[in-house]
């Protein structure tokens, strides 16, 4: 091939929407999450664990759970920091099909109910030189207006202030 | 169970994406936008001529090296009425419009592309077309707006 020859490149953003029921149970935790901004989870009938996020069936004793709010536990959104990661890997949003910016702090937090829980640990300027495990954390919504029903309402994690 | 649903879950799905045409299409492109010329590629094995261009002869599968310059003028094989909307974000714009399959005088095979200045009732299989360029052309294939009738001289 001629090397001064032009290569044509054709790009595009293939958008595509979609809508599906989350269903009883999943659905349910959502629209409290959304709404209310607050996490719930369902008590296993048989065996007394949380489910997180609530499930139909007890995956480890398979007794049938009931349906909200009946058995339904509303969790504190507070903790501690277990471990925490800072990502550098630029990855893309898949539903902007932008690349979100890097590096950003991942957590690892035990919730006072003793469930382990994994999101985003904030604000921005966190300052990883202050973090310590083991600090309490509570859980940051975004603002009403700019939640969906989905795990991202959730904006992040952030350390509880004043008790360093 | 009672059967409720307390929330459908809005999804959208981004994907950007680059699609290099491959030289035999960026040459047929380039020629397209830069000249307003239409070329096709012959195979030397069996004479068929290509528009758009390919690469391989399907036939023969012997490589097309051959660049034959084409009229932009053809006939047309057939047609349709596009009236089915299935998301603006899939079509190259939003219905009705009419598609045609137009084998360019000289060339063996057939281009599908828009038909403009006419109408449905109008268009008869087997009628002269031409192609309509656009003014600011960027490499691809939409560089043609579209084909239309050729008027008889009155």
């Amino acid at each position: 091939m001629d090397i001064e020859k032009e290569l044509l490149c054709q790009r595009r953003t293939l958008k595509i929407r979609f809508r599906w029921s989350a269903g009883p149970y999943l659905g349910r935790f959502l629209l409290e999450l959304k709404e209310e901004g607050r996490l719930w989870v369902v008590r296993c009938p048989g065996c007394g664990r949380f489910l997180l996020p609530p499930r139909i069936v007890c995956a480890q004793c398979y007794t049938r759970t009931p349906e909200f709010p009946e058995h339904w536990v509303r969790l504190s959104g507070k903790g501690t920091l277990v471990d925490w990661e800072r990502v550098h890997y630029p990855q893309m949003d898949p539903e902007t099909g932008t690349v979100r910016p890097e590096p950003y702090l991942h957590g690892t937090f035990r919730l006072e109910e003793g469930l382990l829980f994994v999101h985003y640990l904030g604000p921005e300027d966190v300052q990883e030189s202050d973090l310590r495990v083991g600090l309490p954390v509570e859980m940051v919504m975004k603002p009403l207006e700019e939640r969906e029903g989905k795990m991202t309402d959730i904006h992040y994690f952030r350390i509880v202030e004043g008790r360093r | 169970m009672k059967t409720r649903e307390p929330l459908q879950v809005l999804g959208r799905l981004y994907v950007p994406y680059a699609n290099w045409v491959g030289e035999t299409t960026s040459q047929f492109l380039c020629e397209l936008r830069d000249k307003r010329r239409l070329r096709g590629t012959g195979c030397s094995e069996c004479g068929k001529v290509f528009m758009p261009p390919r690469s391989v002869c399907p036939t023969c599968l012997a490589s097309l090296e051959t660049w034959v310059d084409l009229p932009t003028t053809g006939l047309l094989m057939t047609y349709t009425s596009v009236h089915y909307s299935f998301g603006r974000e899939y079509q190259p714009m939003d219905p009705p419009y009419l598609l045609g399959i137009i084998r360019l005088d000289g060339a063996d095979t057939g281009l599908c592309h828009f038909l403009g200045e006419t109408s449905f009732e109008e268009l008869r299989v087997g009628m002269k077309v031409e192609a309509v360029f656009k003014e600011n052309r960027e490499g691809n294939i939409l560089d043609i707006a579209y084909f239309r009738p050729i008027k008889a001289a009155s």
